[in-house]
């Protein structure tokens, strides 16, 4: 997800669209937090701030394992495709040495039966 | 408890005045500016079912409300910016009803001026450099081929040579950004991971992007900057009437530059 630039602010335009995974970076957990001074229903409003800010921790965390939604993010996602592309690379070099190897054996073993005749 | 709880978006001074009048905040509900004499508060209604429905954990796709509700939460603040220093408050902030905002905001109104008064022509600006961000044309990339041992091995040299160049090249660039970003920007945090996260606080805008363009111009890693974004990093106080509680009041890092 792309979001539109922010407006002009004093004089400097903003420089780049953000995406979703750089929005949360900035926002979640982050500003001023003012707690313990709600005397009506404080049981149920800290509640629903609790469990907003377990939701937001748990989306965190995710983050951080890098793993699930934040590989929408154009920036990691193209780590993660290069390192795809270079598990592919791997594999393929791994299924033609292995196919030598298989070769070379039976060469091999033709040489030391013909040798063997 | 059912209906709807009052959400606080941000705190700003009562002068200027914000306009509000088509300001939508989350679920699209209408902004209110609360007027509590020489503080604002800008919040809204917000349907409690919808905060009930929210999983308490997600391992998955972050949930299409919760994104829209960030995404609401920072335009209000970025809306605010447009006009006046602006306190975002933290992401989740519900209140009984507006007059348990105005209240608070009461308790807290010297501390609240006070940050206003530091933060006063200062925004929030981010820099980030991927770790793994590709360099010049002229570095070699290309994963190993198939092919004779030679070639292979070569072509490996040549593979290694370049992640040590681009290395090289982010070491000093970033080496680089931090001084530049010290001595451009009032408060600085770093955060550092696959992302190199730098979020500056600033007050001479035209001084700092003439400095980060400079350079730009001396290193071929690329280097991002969003903003002017509402001070997010810069007003993490936790404001606590009693002994504090299971909140996290972690940041990362700080520079005072």
């Amino acid at each position: 997800m792309t979001l539109p630039n922010s407006a002009s602010y004093g004089g400097a335009p903003a420089r780049s669209s953000e995406s979703l995974a750089d929005l949360l970076e900035r926002v979640l957990d982050k500003g001023i937090v003012i707690a313990g001074d709600i005397q009506v229903n404080i049981l149920d409003i800290e509640l629903l701030t609790l469990k907003l800010r377990l939701l937001v921790a748990s989306v965190d965390t995710a983050r951080q394992l890098g793993i699930d939604w934040w590989q929408d993010d154009p920036f990691y996602a193209r780590d993660a495709r290069a390192l795809a592309g270079e598990n592919a690379e791997l594999r393929q070099r791994i299924e033609q040495l292995e196919a030598a190897v298989d070769g070379a054996q039976q060469n091999g073993v033709q040489r030391t039966d013909g040798a063997s005749r | 408890m059912t209906g709807t709880v009052t959400y606080l978006y941000a705190v700003t001074g009562s002068d200027p005045v914000i306009p509000v009048d088509e300001l939508a905040g989350i679920d699209g509900a209408p902004v209110t500016a609360i007027d509590t004499g020489e503080l604002t508060a800008l919040a809204s209604e917000v349907s409690v079912a919808a905060l009930r429905n929210l999983p308490e954990h997600s391992t998955g796709a972050v949930p299409d409300w919760l994104a829209a509700a960030v995404q609401a939460h920072d335009a209000v603040a970025v809306h605010a910016l447009r006009h006046a220093t602006v306190l975002p408050m933290r992401f989740g902030s519900v209140y009984p009803d507006q007059g348990a905002v105005a209240a608070t905001l009461d308790r807290h109104r010297d501390r609240l001026l006070t940050e206003l008064r530091r933060l006063a022509g200062c925004t929030e600006w981010t820099v980030t450099v991927q770790a793994a961000a590709a360099t010049g044309s002229e570095v070699h990339t290309a994963p190993p081929v198939a092919g004779a041992g030679t070639t292979f091995l070569r072509a490996r040299q040549a593979e290694l040579q370049a992640e040590r160049t681009r290395r090289d090249q982010l070491a000093a660039c970033t080496d680089d950004l931090l001084e530049t970003l010290r001595g451009t920007s009032r408060e600085l945090v770093v955060s550092r991971g696959q992302t190199i996260r730098l979020s500056c606080l600033v007050s001479e805008v035209e001084t700092f992007h003439a400095a980060l363009t400079a350079l730009r111009s001396r290193h071929r890693t690329p280097v991002r900057v969003t903003g002017p974004w509402p001070p997010y990093h810069f007003t993490g106080g936790l404001f606590d009437a009693r002994p504090k509680t299971g909140f996290s009041d972690e940041r990362p890092e700080a520079e005072d530059g």
